[in-house]
């Protein structure tokens, strides 16, 4: 018996002018805009395929947009949740903090003074919050959309559906951002 | 026949048991008989015991209570009965079809037969009491030891399988015995044993229904007081109505284990079947490729695939293969033989390009759980190609080449994303022992090919692109670009499993 002839990697390949990012190949983007009535404080949630939602800053959002330096990304959302003392266990990720769309999951600090309130976006259960933005807060602006990110959700499909959690996609977020500069644009 | 009973003859004990209803087999049992000959010469054995003015009737049957279904065996020592019982479990056998040498059977007898036998004993300890301790069921051979006596060798014949009545036989038949008025003479045990089924009916849960078990009626029944027992059983018992019925001829063999490598050619092929809500989300599996010939040469009635890790779909098995084995359930053909694998080798390589087997051979089960003992420890070998992914990005030889030199490298890996769904949280840690970077053979620019020889568990596409820093040290930050992985290979698992067949020298001895 001959072995058969294996044709050697990468062959089937297809070679791109530009290859997609990590996050572009295995994530839709999502996005949730103005946050808690906030003009311009977007969210954004990677949906991987397998649905684990990644939440994180859009790129409009005003650290991001404005080129703030974040100095403390505080993760004492409240009197007695510490979102860095998540644990979870199992498969089925036991133990998990508990999210809707408007719970918390940092304040982020910024050197201007300026604070802004991070959330969920989702409901479902906290599987990892990105302790390396303690040491180096500063990697939310420079890397939003991967090592920036803000937390790792399970989301609950069902209650999502049911209370029809309206996140955008990509090119109604876009819209919506073109009308905002419209507005602003007319306004002056 | 001596000293089995005090003051009574062999004679007064016969004439005693006829009388009760039993047939020429039980009477032999409750004689002390132990010899396979007696049984299966019963009137031989009789004359031998000079009962043979009792037994000069057995050409007239009339004149003895011989029409009656035996009160001790329900009929299974029973001639007339016997034979088209033994002719039935000789043809269900037949149809099932067996290839293996050797058969082990086994009765399996309604819970009624339990209070009957116990019944039995009872009176005969008491009629004729013992000089020794030893209770009836203890000194005489049981209904089933009997049986298996006289059907055995017909058994054997008429299935072409020699009887082997040790517990290491792989191939056994179950037979069940069901008989009428099984429940309607287990009712009493309700009312013997009143207090245990009032407690099993408030445990509903745990016991679903009041049914004892055999095995807690036998126990049962030992702890009861004789006196007692015949208060709600008659002793001796009844005659019964009908005979024993055969509800079931249950054929089972062992497990068989085929183990072998397998290569696996295509990037849209997954291990085992992908079924979502009862839907197929893909055409066939490298386990449904490999095992269905598998299958349809053993003719076994199910399948358990496992194997030395897997692979993800878009990946190859190249090299070696990967060690794996399927465990037939209930097979009917066990003796393969070397040809029969090298031939479903080649209808595996004439049926599909995308799955190849190879040294394909049975396995004993202590080798099978041998794979799963090198599972921790095999060393694997991959193939990536890997791409530079940022917009001016370009290979950095140099860079690249100064990595082989740091290995090994310790990993901590955060379970990936991608599979985050359905594993538990854990950061492990995972050693990349060597690395090697190879040019492609694609016009790609951007593209690099690293080999490289990990500890077992290790995830390469995280150890590559980073999985957003979950995984460091990656491959993105030891060469401090975006990197990503396009295509991966599995080159080798260094697992020595199963035997390597000799091609060479079996191709030999069969010309
Ligand atoms: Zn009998």
């Amino acid at each position: 018996m001959k072995a058969s002839i294996v044709d050697p990697i990468g062959l089937d390949v297809p070679i791109q002018k530009v290859y997609p990012s990590f996050t572009e190949r295995y994530f839709q983007q999502k996005y949730s805009i103005d946050v808690d009535g906030k003009t311009s404080e977007d969210h954004c949630v990677l949906v991987h395929s397998n649905r684990i939602c990644i939440v994180t800053l859009a790129p409009t959002h005003p650290v991001i947009a404005s080129r703030k330096t974040i100095s403390k990304v505080n993760f004492q959302v409240a009197d007695k949740t510490n979102r860095l003392q998540n644990t979870v266990q199992g498969k089925r990720k036991h133990g998990a903090q508990t999210l809707n769309p408007m719970s918390i999951l940092c304040m982020l600090e910024c050197e201007d003074g300026t604070t802004y309130t991070v959330r969920s976006c989702v409901f479902g259960k906290l599987i990892e919050i990105n302790e390396n933005l303690v040491e180096n807060p500063q990697l939310l602006f420079d890397k939003p959309d991967s090592d920036g990110y803000i937390a790792i959700v399970l989301p609950n499909l069902s209650t999502n559906e049911k209370f029809k959690t309206n996140l955008l996609l990509k090119e109604d977020y876009l819209k919506e951002v073109e009308k905002r500069t419209t507005v602003n644009e007319i306004k002056p | 026949m001596t000293d089995t009973s005090k003051g009574k003859s062999p004679k007064e004990i016969f004439k005693h048991l006829r009388d009760i209803g039993c047939c020429k087999l039980c009477c032999l049992r409750y004689l002390g008989e132990r010899s396979q000959y007696a049984y299966q010469n019963p009137d031989e054995a009789l004359q031998m015991k000079s009962l043979v003015d009792e037994v000069e009737d057995t050409e007239n049957p009339t004149k003895l209570k011989k029409d009656n279904v035996c009160t001790a065996c329900l009929g299974l020592l029973q001639e007339n009965f016997r034979e088209t019982f033994i002719e039935k479990i000789i043809t269900d056998v037949n149809t099932a079809d067996y290839d293996c040498r050797e058969f082990s059977c086994a009765l399996s007898m309604p819970v009624s037969f339990c209070l009957r036998t116990h019944s039995f004993n009872l009176h005969i300890d008491e009629v004729f009491p013992s000089e020794t301790d030893e209770p009836a069921e203890a000194k005489f051979m049981s209904v089933k030891e009997v049986w298996k006596w006289i059907a055995s060798p017909l058994i054997a014949k008429g299935i072409s399988k020699s009887f082997n009545p040790n517990k290491d036989c792989d191939f056994s038949i179950t037979i069940s015995i069901g008989y009428e008025d099984d429940e309607k003479e287990c009712n009493c045990l309700m009312d013997m044993h009143k207090e245990i089924y009032e407690m099993r009916k408030k445990q509903k849960r745990k016991f679903k229904d009041c049914v004892l078990s055999r095995k807690s009626v036998e126990s049962l029944l030992l702890s009861t007081d004789p006196s007692h027992f015949k208060k709600f059983y008659p002793s001796p018992p009844n005659i019964p109505n009908t005979s024993f019925t055969c509800s079931a001829v249950a054929p089972l063999h062992n497990s068989l284990f085929i183990a072998g490598r397998y290569n696996k050619y295509s990037r849209t092929l997954s291990q085992t079947p992908w079924i979502i809500d009862g839907k197929r989300l893909m055409e066939t599996s490298v386990q449904e490729l490999l095992c269905n010939p598998i299958i349809e040469i053993s003719k076994a009635d199910d399948l358990r695939f496992a194997s030395s890790g897997r692979e993800d779909v878009d990946v190859r098995m190249l090299g070696k293969g990967r060690p794996f084995f399927c465990e037939l359930i209930n097979p009917h053909r066990v003796h393969l033989q070397p040809s029969q694998f090298r031939n479903i080798e080649k209808a595996i390589a004439s049926t599909t390009k995308d799955v190849a087997a190879r040294h394909l051979q049975i396995v004993s089960k202590d080798q099978v759980s041998q794979i799963k003992a090198g599972e921790e420890e095999k060393v694997k070998l991959y193939s990536a190609y890997c791409i530079v992914s940022g917009d001016k990005a370009c290979v950095d030889w140099g860079k690249l080449e100064s990595l082989p030199p740091k290995c090994p490298i310790v990993l901590q890996q955060k379970t990936p994303i991608r599979v985050l769904h359905r594993r538990s949280l854990a950061t492990r840690e995972r050693t990349i022992f060597r690395l090697e970077v190879c040019k492609t053979e694609t016009e790609e620019s951007k593209a690099f090919i690293l080999k490289m020889a990990t500890q077992a568990g290790t995830y390469i596409k995280e150890f590559v692109h980073g999985d957003f820093g979950r995984t460091t040290p990656s491959l993105r930050d030891l060469l401090g670009t975006d990197v990503d992985i396009l295509a991966l290979d599995v080159l080798d698992i260094e697992l020595d499993w199963p035997p390597e067949v000799n091609y060479d020298e079996e191709s030999e001895s069969v010309t």
